[in-house]
């Protein structure tokens, strides 16, 4: 079914190097943020999350521990990682078909080269949907709407897909988080 | 980037900006959007540093109401409310110290800057230290607090202050 569509979108991308451009809008469609940065991840659970502008946040995570480093509130914590905490929509991409199942009610529209799953969670989350929008079977945009209407636009800019992406990148350094 | 406040904020205003909170070894941060509407209407939104997660209070005069997850639960008052989602904030107090001002209630301890403003408070149990926006002249109204509480410490920076009649009227 649908479930199965998505998971093998999502395993045929083994590794996502992008930049990303954020938009968060109010229900009445007013702009309440936007931010930049730069996201990689490796399925299952390697993530390295880093917004740029207008503050400086990063969330790495290497698959078993979690950072997140809040530059502007000079704040850095970390903490065993697991999905839910995680909270970062694009963890959704390192999920296994059992949780897309667990967790989600899946449909997937389809309209000429473009695939566009809509995941409803079964299990209340910090996200009341979320769309998942591939062409030619590659990742190019995901939305998220929350309990409050607010939508959050991601746009992926230059993805690479599946290329070879260093150990290093998700693991947290203080010393560069802070010199950057 | 920050922009500079209104000369004169009135007392319906809204202020966007990050706070963070620091609790035994957890910490969170999240964007805050705060509508104050008079004395008796709050609206404080907290949203996760992704975007996703929103969390939102609105505070009356008789009742509080927080929607969380997809789920609606009311209080007696904000703070219940607040730390029932992890943010145990003096969130009524937390109201005047935004405005570089002591809470009505509760016994103060204050350090005024020559120019009038308040620049250390303590109150509540929460030590506080504000830095303004270097308008010299206007309304002092503070773009950094840094609090801390026997159990939490608390840092907001403000982003934007803005007046906010219509959002005000329309509510």
């Amino acid at each position: 079914g649908d479930v199965a569509q998505l998971h093998l979108h999502l395993s045929s991308m083994k590794t996502l190097d992008a930049k990303f451009k954020q938009t968060v809008m109010d229900d009445s469609g007013n702009i309440l943020q936007q931010s930049e940065g730069v996201l990689a991840v490796e399925r299952p659970n390697k993530i390295r999350w880093e917004s740029t502008s207008p503050f400086r946040y990063l969330l790495v995570s290497d698959g078993e521990t979690l950072w997140r480093y809040d530059a502007e509130l000079e704040q850095v914590n970390t903490e065993a990682f697991d999905t839910e905490v995680a909270q970062a929509p694009a963890m959704i991409i390192g999920a296994s078909i059992e949780q897309l199942d667990a967790q989600f009610d899946v449909k997937l529209h389809k309209q000429d080269t473009l695939r566009e799953f809509t995941l409803i969670p079964k299990v209340p989350q910090m996200f009341s949907e979320m769309t998942l929008r591939f062409r030619q079977g590659k990742l190019i945009a995901m939305q998220l709407s929350d309990n409050l209407e607010q939508r959050t636009f991601i746009e992926f800019v230059a993805p690479k897909y599946n290329t070879r992406l260093p150990a290093s990148l998700f693991r947290f350094d203080p010393e560069t988080a802070a010199s950057q | 980037c920050t922009t500079l406040p209104p000369a004169q904020l009135g007392e319906s205003w809204q202020l966007k900006g990050r706070i963070g909170l620091w609790l035994d070894n957890q910490q969170e941060s999240s964007q805050v959007d705060w509508l104050q509407c008079g004395d008796n209407y709050s609206r404080i939104r907290l949203t996760g540093p992704m975007g996703v997660g929103g969390a939102e209070i609105i505070a009356t005069a008789k009742t509080a109401t927080l929607n969380y997850k997809g789920d609606i639960r009311h209080a007696a008052n904000a703070e219940a409310l607040a730390s029932d989602i992890g943010w145990p904030i003096p969130v009524s107090a937390l109201r005047h110290w935004l405005r570089g001002r002591p809470a009505p209630n509760g016994e103060i301890a204050a350090r005024i800057s020559p120019n009038g403003q308040i620049t250390e408070l303590q109150q509540l149990g929460w030590s506080l230290q504000f830095s303004y926006h270097n308008a010299a002249d206007g309304d002092p109204l503070p773009q950094k607090i840094d609090g801390r509480s026997d159990f939490a410490r608390l840092k907001l920076i403000v982003k934007q202050w803005q007046n906010a009649p219509q959002e005000c009227s329309q509510r």
